[in-house]
C-alpha cells in the first residue's frame, strides 16, 4: 500500500505526455488518489512494506508516525498545488516534473537507508531545479542556476558524510548505521559525519548561511511551485532528512543540540530582520520561510518534550500557513498583475476572500492566539526555556516579536489601507485559487482552537517518534 | 594513500567552483568533486573489503551525476540562446 | 616515500584536474577531464572494483565528455573562451599545495578511522539486485526526470 504513495504520482508523470491536452486534469486527479492514500496510512499509523518475490526486488519500505506526518502534508500541498496550477499551465512536462518530484519527496519518507534516501533526495531536487526555471525568464534562470550549484555542493557533503559512515559501520541502512556509531571508537567519526550530513541538509532547506538561493527561488518560481517549494520541497529533502538522521539514526549529543540550536536561532533572527522592508511580496515570504525553519529546529533540539512537539507542530502549521500565504500571492498577483506590495493596497475590499485568508494565514505565522502558529510557537519557547536555554529562548521571543511585526504592517499597508486607483479595476480571484485557500484557512483555524485534540491525536505521536529514536528504531524491525 | 588525493580533489572542486564565473567551468568543477567521492568510495568499499556494496553504490550514484550533468548542460545551452553568454555574472546583471 | 605505481596514478590525477580547472580552451578541458577519468579508473580497478572500472571508463571519460563536447560545441567555443581569473591560474595551484601540506604535516590532528568489515561481501550482481534494488527504482525516477527536463529546457517558447 505505501508502494501507492511512490507509484501513483510516477504513473501520473507516465500519462500525462500521452494526455498532453488533459494534463492538468491527470495532475488533479492524481493528488486527490494520494490524498486518499495518505489518509489511509495515517489512518493505520503505521506500515512497512517488505517486497520479495514474486516481485523481481527486494526490498522495504517504512513509515513512522513522523514519516506519515510529512507523508500526509506532501498529500495536502500537493492537492493546492494541483488546485493552483489549473488555470496556470497545461505543460504536460510542468505536471510530468511536479509528479516526479512528488514521487521522490514521498520515497524520502519511506526509505531505511541513507544512500536511498540521497537518491531519492535528488530525485526531488533536480525535478525543484527544472521547475524553478519553469518560466524561462532571466530571473528563473539566475535562481534555477544558484539552487542547482548549491544544491550539488550540499549533495558533495552528504555523499561524504554517507560514505564515511558506511566506512565505519561497514554499511549504509539505517539499522547498520546506528549500531555501528555506538562503538566506543566510532563516536567521534560519526558525530563528524553528523555535522558533513547535516551541512548539506541545511544547505537545501535554506538555513543562515546558505539560504542565498531561497528569496531567488521563491520569488522567480512560477506561483504553484513557490507554494510547493515554501509549503514542502524544502522541509522533506532537507530539514526531514536531518532530523531522522540526527534523532533518530546517529543520536544527538547536548553538544550538537547547541549547535543546532545556534543555527537555528540565527537562522530564525537573520530571516525575519531580512523580511522587513522587502517590496516584492513572495521574497518576503521567502525570508519569512527562513526564519521560520530556524524556528523548527530551535524546537527539535531544544531536547525538552514540549519543545519538541512545538517543533513538529510547527513544522506542520508552517506547511498550510506558507502554502496558504503562496496562494493568497498568487490571487495577489494574477488579479494586479504585480508583486509590488505597495501597489496593492486597499485591496481589501475589492478581494474579501483573499483578505480574510491572508489575514488567517499572517496572524497565525505571527503568533496571535487562537490560531495555530500561536501554539506552535508558544511550545517552542516554553520548551526553551523550560531546557534553561534562556539567552536562545529571549532571542526568539524577539524574532516573533520582529515576525508579528512586519506581518502586521503587511497586512496593514496591503489589505487594509485605502483603496488606491491601482486597484480600482480589480476582481476576485479565481475559484482555482479561493478554494485551496479557503481550505488551508480553515485547518488552520481548527488545528489553532482544537489544538490540544490536534497535537494529541497527530503532532505528539510523530515527536514520540523523535522522543524515543532508539527503541523505535528497533521495533519497527527493520533489520537488514 | 586514496583519501589524500580524494581531498585534493574535493578541494580542488570547491576552489574553483567558488572562483570561476565560466558557467561551464563551474560544471566541470562539480565533475571534479564527484571524482574525489569516487576515490573515496572506493578507498572505503576497499578498507571494509565489501567491493560488492561499493561498485553497486557507484553505479547508482554514477547515473544520478550523468543526469545532473545532462540537466545542467542543457540549463547552459538553453540560457545561452537566451542571453548569449556563459559568465555567471551576466545573469545577475540582467535581472538589475 | 617510494616511488609505486598508485603514487603515480594519484599525481596524474590531481594534475590534471589542475589543468582541467585552467586551461583557457574549454574543449582542452573536457579532455583534461576524460584523463582524470580513464586514470581514475586503473585506480579503480586496482582496488579491486572490475566492474566499476569500466562503468567509469565507458560513462566517465566517455559519454560525459561527449555530452560536454557537445554543449560546448553548441556554444560556439571560440568566441567563448574566457580566460579564468588569475585566482584560479595562479591561486590553485598555489592553494592545492598549501593544502596538500596541511593535511600532511596536520594528519596527527585528524581523527583516526577504524574502518569496520562489511556484512556485505557478496559479489556486485547480487548486491545490486537484492540489496540495492530500491536504488534501482531511484534511478529510474531521475532518468526520468532528466528526460522532461531536457524535453522542457529544448522546446520553442509558446506565448
Amino acid at each position: 500500500m505505501i508502494a501507492l504513495l511512490i507509484a501513483i504520482p510516477v504513473a501520473a508523470a507516465l500519462i500525462v505526455p500521452f494526455l498532453r491536452k488533459q494534463a492538468h486534469i491527470v495532475f488533479f486527479a492524481m493528488t486527490l488518489l494520494l490524498a486518499a492514500v495518505a489518509a489511509y496510512v495515517a489512518l493505520h499509523g503505521f506500515a512497512v512494506l517488505n517486497a520479495m518475490p514474486p516481485w523481481p526486488m527486494f526490498f522495504t519500505l517504512t513509515a513512522d508516525k513522523f514519516s506519515i506526518l510529512m507523508i500526509v502534508l506532501i498529500a495536502i500541498v500537493a492537492l493546492v498545488t494541483a488546485f493552483a496550477s489549473l488555470s496556470f499551465t497545461n505543460d504536460y512536462t510542468y505536471y510530468a516534473l511536479a509528479s516526479l518530484a512528488i514521487a521522490g519527496m514521498n520515497g524520502i519518507m519511506l526509505v531505511n537507508d541513507i544512500f536511498t534516501l540521497y537518491v531519492f533526495i535528488e530525485v526531488a531536487s533536480l525535478a525543484t531545479f527544472a521547475l524553478i526555471a519553469f518560466n524561462r525568464n532571466v530571473e528563473g534562470f539566475e535562481a534555477a542556476f544558484k539552487y542547482i550549484i548549491l544544491s550539488t555542493v550540499a549533495t558533495t557533503f552528504i555523499l561524504l558524510g554517507i560514505f564515511i559512515l558506511y566506512g565505519i559501520t561497514g554499511g549504509v541502512s539505517f539499522a547498520e548505521i546506528s549500531v555501528g556509531v555506538k562503538r566506543p571508537e566510532s563516536v567521534k567519526p560519526g558525530l563528524f559525519c553528523l555535522m558533513l550530513l547535516a551541512a548539506g541538509f541545511l544547505v537545501k532547506s535554506g538555513f543562515v548561511p546558505f539560504h542565498t538561493w531561497v528569496p531567488d527561488a521563491y520569488g522567480a518560481s512560477p506561483n504553484p511551485i513557490s507554494i510547493t517549494l515554501a509549503g514542502i520541497i524544502t522541509k522533506a529533502v532537507g530539514l526531514y532528512a536531518l532530523i531522522r538522521i540526527a534523532v533518530t539514526v546517529i543520536g544527538v549529543t547536548p553538544a550538537i543540540s547547541m549547535i543546532m540550536l545556534v543555527i537555528g536561532i540565527i537562522t530564525a533572527v537573520t530571516g525575519a530582520v531580512l523580511a522587513i522592508n522587502q517590496p516584492d511580496g513572495k521574497r518576503m515570504l521567502a525570508y519569512s520561510s527562513i526564519s521560520q525553519m530556524g524556528y523548527i529546529v530551535l524546537g527539535i533540539f531544544s531536547g525538552n518534550p514540549i519543545g519538541v512537539v512545538g517543533g513538529v507542530f510547527h513544522l506542520f502549521n508552517h506547511a498550510i500557513l506558507k502554502s496558504l500565504l503562496f496562494i493568497n500571492m498568487a490571487s495577489l498577483e494574477s488579479s494586479t498583475k504585480s508583486r509590488e506590495l505597495e501597489k496593492y493596497s486597499g485591496i481589501g475590499e475589492k478581494m474579501p476572500v483573499t483578505s480574510g485568508t491572508f489575514a488567517v494565514g499572517s496572524l497565525s505565522i505571527a503568533g496571535i492566539p487562537p490560531l495555530n502558529g500561536f501554539f506552535s510557537k508558544l511550545f517552542i519557547l516554553i520548551g526553551l526555556f523550560a531546557a534553561k536555554q534562556t539567552a536562545i529562548g529571549v532571542l526568539a521571543t524577539l524574532a516573533s516579536v520582529l515576525t508579528l511585526w512586519y506581518f502586521l504592517v503587511f497586512q496593514r499597508k496591503v489589505i487594509f489601507g485605502k483603496a488606491s486607483e491601482a486597484v480600482a479595476s480589480v476582481r476576485e480571484a479565481p475559484l482555482t485559487y479561493i478554494i485551496p485557500a479557503v481550505l488551508l484557512a480553515a485547518i488552520s483555524i481548527v488545528t489553532g482552537i482544537g489544538f490540544s485534540p490536534t497535537i494529541s491525536a497527530f503532532i505528539a505521536p510523530a515527536a514520540d517518534v523523535l522522543m524515543n529514536a532508539a527503541s523505535d528504531a528497533t521495533s519497527a524491525g527493520v533489520l537488514p | 594513500m586514496i583519501f589524500y588525493a580524494a581531498a585534493l580533489l574535493i578541494f580542488i572542486g570547491l576552489y574553483v567552483l567558488v572562483f570561476s564565473r565560466n558557467m561551464i567551468r563551474m560544471l566541470i568543477a562539480v565533475e571534479v568533486l564527484v571524482k574525489g567521492l569516487t576515490l573515496t568510495l572506493f578507498g572505503v568499499s576497499q578498507a571494509t573489503k565489501s567491493q560488492g556494496l561499493g561498485q553497486a553504490l557507484f553505479i547508482t550514484m554514477l547515473v544520478i551525476e550523468v543526469i545532473a550533468a545532462v540537466a545542467i548542460l542543457a540549463f547552459i545551452v538553453h540560457t545561452y540562446r537566451l542571453t548569449k553568454s556563459i559568465d555567471v555574472r551576466t545573469l545577475s546583471r540582467l535581472k538589475g | 616515500m617510494t616511488i609505486s605505481i598508485d603514487l603515480v596514478l594519484f599525481a596524474l590525477i590531481v594534475g590534471f584536474a589542475l589543468i582541467t580547472s585552467a586551461v583557457r580552451d574549454l574543449i582542452r578541458a573536457a579532455l583534461s577531464l576524460a584523463v582524470i577519468s580513464a586514470v581514475l579508473s586503473i585506480v579503480i580497478f586496482r582496488l579491486g572494483a572490475p566492474y566499476a572500472a569500466a562503468f567509469e571508463l565507458s560513462v566517465a571519460a566517455g559519454l560525459i565528455t561527449v555530452l560536454f563536447i557537445s554543449a560546448i560545441s553548441l556554444i560556439n567555443p571560440d568566441k567563448e573562451a574566457m580566460k579564468e581569473s588569475v585566482m584560479i591560474t595562479a591561486g590553485l595551484p598555489i592553494a592545492t599545495v598549501a593544502f596538500g601540506a596541511l593535511l600532511w604535516f596536520g594528519k596527527k590532528y585528524l581523527p583516526v578511522l577504524s574502518f569496520m568489515e562489511s556484512p556485505h561481501t557478496a559479489p556486485i550482481r547480487e548486491t545490486l539486485w537484492n540489496l540495492r534494488s530500491l536504488d534501482l527504482v531511484g534511478q529510474i525516477l531521475i532518468i526520468l526526470t532528466g528526460v522532461f527536463l531536457v524535453i522542457l529546457f529544448f522546446k520553442e517558447k509558446r506565448s
